[in-house]
């Protein structure tokens, strides 16, 4: 074949994609728009659960983080892992669907266009940062050298920032394109509507090119692909299907997951025959029991979920000393409203301290817990003595507790 | 795409066509800008030069590997499919393809075992690339169905 031969080939190559392209529902409005209402509904979700997961982690003057219901996080945090994975599949049907328009010439047509597709930039860039970070995070995967959580929360601003100028921008088109009725929603467009009823989308007259259902059926199906070998990380009946997650909930010591293994000091710490637990700050009588006198102080047993960040629980039955029963002891009458630190053996860590509020502190089932499953807390859970109270991330469960303080308002 | 556009012109509504524009448009992209420029300010405040050029790397690196490989790679896998199948089996292969880089996708760190610490066996139980096997001879097996099913129904119209 001759050089020109050669480019004429490819140049009719390239005209039949984009007559292809140009027939095909898949890149035409409609499915833009509901892949894009989809990714707004995904989006939306797993910005609001990670707010959520950041107040809960960090609390404001003006919102606190309640200690009921227990298991709230759990299916906050929950949604938010698996509603992100979910949108895997979703974002790669979206960009695909909107690709072509990346070529388009002139690339803008008034001021308010270019605005429109500045505006895309942090929209896509975002997008596929927060999913591949989330992604990596729970896989424990970090080949980056930023903080994942701080980049995470701030490209979450971003990306809703500029999917809010989206919305503005599409939310037109989107509604029309919704409501018109889906006659170009087979593979050979306009053919197919003057082929077809008129009325519901017509058989697809070629088999190359998917319909619009045949598309969107099979980015759901993706979608549930993913959540269905993930979910069971959290969602107990689905464990064994599960098989794609970081997690199985009941793979782990004693039958629960861990994330944070000791480090050597604090193995020995927690291992010392001098091991003393004190309660301390403001109260009327400090104390600094051994491992034996916590444990022969009135138990109590409760069953609550340890929830990771990360998106997998595991409820579990815990049994140790309320936080109240050791503020009583200790002479911190009932009628005042304290903060309470809990203070752990990971000295110099981001780990070693975890505050609870008064609502925290004194709810019936917050405990400073020792036995799990009714046998002593193994070491990676936390031994001799660890947190575990409801509603709360996993990270503020602090394991291998020396000392709570207590401090009055 | 111009020509594409002209062409769908008649059949969308008059709208849409008309280009952005309007109150909501201009309200919600100067809100969204502002978030977008304070959350850039955040995200430059709170990370160190290091960190910075880090995360400079992903936030761009991410959206091109997308548009510069993986969107002209899917593109040529569409040319190449039409180019050595029938019409009839090129969607079962197309969507086998698509099914298989998704569960690579989504499998690729567990598979890697980057994530693997022996001393925390409760982190990535799994073995991951047995799992992506069954996985992928279960799609393809399906897509073997498909291709029967689709000789059969029609014949082959090529
Ligand atoms: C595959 C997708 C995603 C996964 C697996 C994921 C995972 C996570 C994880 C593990 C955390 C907890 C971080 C920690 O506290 O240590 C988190 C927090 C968060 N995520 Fe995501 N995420 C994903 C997508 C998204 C998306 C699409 C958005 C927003 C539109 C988002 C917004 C947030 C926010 C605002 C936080 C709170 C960060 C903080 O506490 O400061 N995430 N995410």
């Amino acid at each position: 074949m001759t050089a020109t031969g050669r480019a004429a080939g490819v140049r009719a190559r390239a005209d039949e994609v984009r007559s292809t392209v140009e027939a095909s529902p898949v890149h035409d409005e409609r499915t833009a728009a509901i892949l894009g209402l989809a990714l707004g509904v995904s989006f939306t979700i797993c910005f609001v659960t990670g707010l959520l997961s950041h107040l809960a982690q960090h609390p404001t003057s003006w919102f606190a983080w309640p200690a009921r219901p227990a298991g709230l996080y759990r299916v906050t945090q929950g949604l938010h892992v698996a509603t992100g994975l979910a949108s895997i599949p979703l974002l790669l049907a979206k960009l695909w669907a909107v690709f072509p328009h990346l070529f388009r010439w002139p690339p803008f047509e008034s001021a308010a266009h270019l605005v429109e597709r500045v505006m895309l930039v942090p929209l896509v860039f975002g997008s596929v940062f927060l999913l591949f970070t989330g992604t990596a995070n729970v896989m424990h995967w970090y080949p980056w050298r930023f903080s994942f959580t701080r980049s995470h929360y701030w490209v979450a601003w971003m990306t809703v920032g500029a999917l809010v100028a989206h919305v503005g921008a599409k939310a037109g088109t989107t509604v029309l394109a919704l409501r018109r009725r889906d006659t170009t929603g087979t593979s050979a467009g306009a053919t197919a509507a003057t082929a077809g009823d008129g009325v519901g989308p017509a058989p697809s007259s070629s088999p190359a090119i998917p319909s619009r259902r045949a598309y969107l059926g099979w980015t759901a199906a993706a979608s549930g692909l993913v959540t269905l070998t993930t979910v069971g990380q959290t969602v107990w009946p689905l464990r064994s299907a599960a098989v794609l997650a970081p997690r199985r909930p009941d793979i782990g010591p004693q039958g629960v997951p861990v994330n944070g293994v000791p480090s050597a000091e604090v193995r020995a710490a927690a291992t010392s025959a001098d091991y003393r637990f004190r309660v301390y700050g403001d109260v009327e009588e400090e104390l600094s029991l051994t491992l034996e006198e916590l444990r022969s102080l009135p138990g109590h047993t409760a069953a609550l979920p340890i929830t990771c960040v990360e998106g997998w629980s595991r409820q579990a039955t815990w049994t140790g000393v309320t936080v109240s029963e050791l503020m009583a002891r200790a002479g911190v009458p009932a009628s005042a409203t304290v903060d309470v630190r809990v203070e752990s053996f990971q000295h110099g860590s981001a780990y070693q301290y975890s505050t609870m509020s008064d609502e925290q502190a004194r709810d019936r089932d917050a405990l400073i817990a020792f036995d799990l499953g009714g046998e002593p807390l193994h070491m990676d859970h936390g031994y001799p003595a660890r947190l575990i109270a409801p509603n709360r991330p996993g990270v503020l469960q602090t394991k291998w507790v020396e000392a709570i303080r207590v401090t009055r308002r | 795409m111009s020509a594409g556009e002209a062409a769908a012109v008649p059949d969308g509504p008059p709208a849409a066509a008309e280009g952005p524009g309007g109150a909501l448009f201009w309200i919600s992209a100067v809100v969204g800008a502002a978030v977008v420029a304070y959350a850039l300010r955040e995200l430059w405040s709170v990370s160190s030069p290091v960190s910075r050029a880090s995360l400079a790397r992903f936030l761009i690196g991410g959206g091109l590997v997308h548009d510069a490989l993986w969107a002209p790679l899917v593109a040529v896998v569409l040319v190449v499919t039409a180019q050595l199948l029938p019409v009839r089996s090129r969607l079962p292969v197309r969507v086998g393809l698509a099914f298989t880089a998704l569960v690579l996708i989504v499998s690729w760190a567990q598979v890697r075992g980057y994530g693997v610490r022996a001393n925390n066996p409760s982190l990535l139980p799994r073995d991951y690339g047995l799992v992506v096997a069954v996985l992928l001879a279960a799609i393809w097996a399906a897509v073997a169905v498909a291709l029967v099913v689709a000789q059969r129904g029609g014949g082959g119209d090529r």
